[in-house]
């Protein structure tokens, strides 16, 4: 069984880059399975971003439910500003 | 490069922050994958050597507080021409990072993926494909061949 969709894809590598949006169409055979990944394979990144700037509550309700629905998912902390934090310990 | 320099300066992860945001983790019932920096200790050598003494403070503070840290990533798009490392020494790193993780959490106790053996992750490459046509290309190799003499 092949299932085709055309759909508008949006790739927005970095936010200094332009949006670039592209259709593109895509078959998808799913008649049968070829590979499982493990539930935790779902994955996001929180961009560590936050550490620098505080612009956001990560503990907001909202935010907490909807992580809360992907558990036992990864949430990966890093991206470019990785590169520019230390740990400052207290004291 | 805009796309590195784009955080630009060096700043901190407070203890605060970092006790908030492993409260939020927690709460949610996901884990946390951390990428440590890389930078660090870079400049200060000939040989760019890593330096590891930060990473182990904020290692083990994890630790302390039985943060639920799945896997501790080092580096971000370490194929960027601006950042200047190798294969090899993006792998010599992770050996080093490897190593501390193990003496942190005991041995024979990483690879698992839970907070109790935490997986060492890496290399973390971007593809030159995200370079914009007509864009000067800032990778020094695509992430495949980075990734392969990084296995090598």
């Amino acid at each position: 069984m092949h299932s085709t969709c055309g759909l508008a894809l949006a790739v927005l590598a970095c936010t200094s880059m332009p949006l670039v949006l592209a259709a593109i169409k895509i078959t998808v055979n799913i008649s049968n399975v070829v590979n499982q990944i493990p539930p935790w394979a779902v994955g996001l990144t929180l961009d560590a971003g936050w550490f620098l700037r505080n612009n956001y509550n990560i503990r907001d309700p909202a935010t907490v439910t909807v992580l809360k629905s992907l558990s036992p998912a990864i949430l990966r902390v890093g991206g470019t500003e990785a590169d520019w934090l230390s740990f400052k310990p207290d004291g | 490069m805009a796309r590195v320099g784009a955080a630009g300066k060096n700043g901190f992860v407070t203890q605060w922050q970092w006790s908030l945001m492993c409260d939020m983790v927690s709460e949610t019932g996901l884990t946390f994958v951390y990428g440590l920096n890389a930078r660090l200790g870079y400049n200060d050598s000939s040989v760019h050597a890593w330096d590891p003494s930060n990473a182990e403070k904020l290692i083990r503070f994890a630790r302390s507080i039985n943060c639920p840290v799945s896997g501790w990533e080092l580096g971000n798009e370490l194929n960027l021409k601006t950042k200047g490392f190798t294969p090899e020494l993006n792998a010599n790193h992770t050996l080093q990072l490897s190593k501390l993780v193990e003496n942190i959490y005991g041995a024979g106790s990483v690879g698992a993926g839970t907070p109790q053996s935490p997986w060492r992750i890496g290399p973390d490459a971007t593809h030159s494909a995200l370079v914009p046509s007509g864009g000067v290309s800032d990778s020094d190799s695509d992430s495949e061949s980075f990734m392969q003499l990084y296995y090598d």
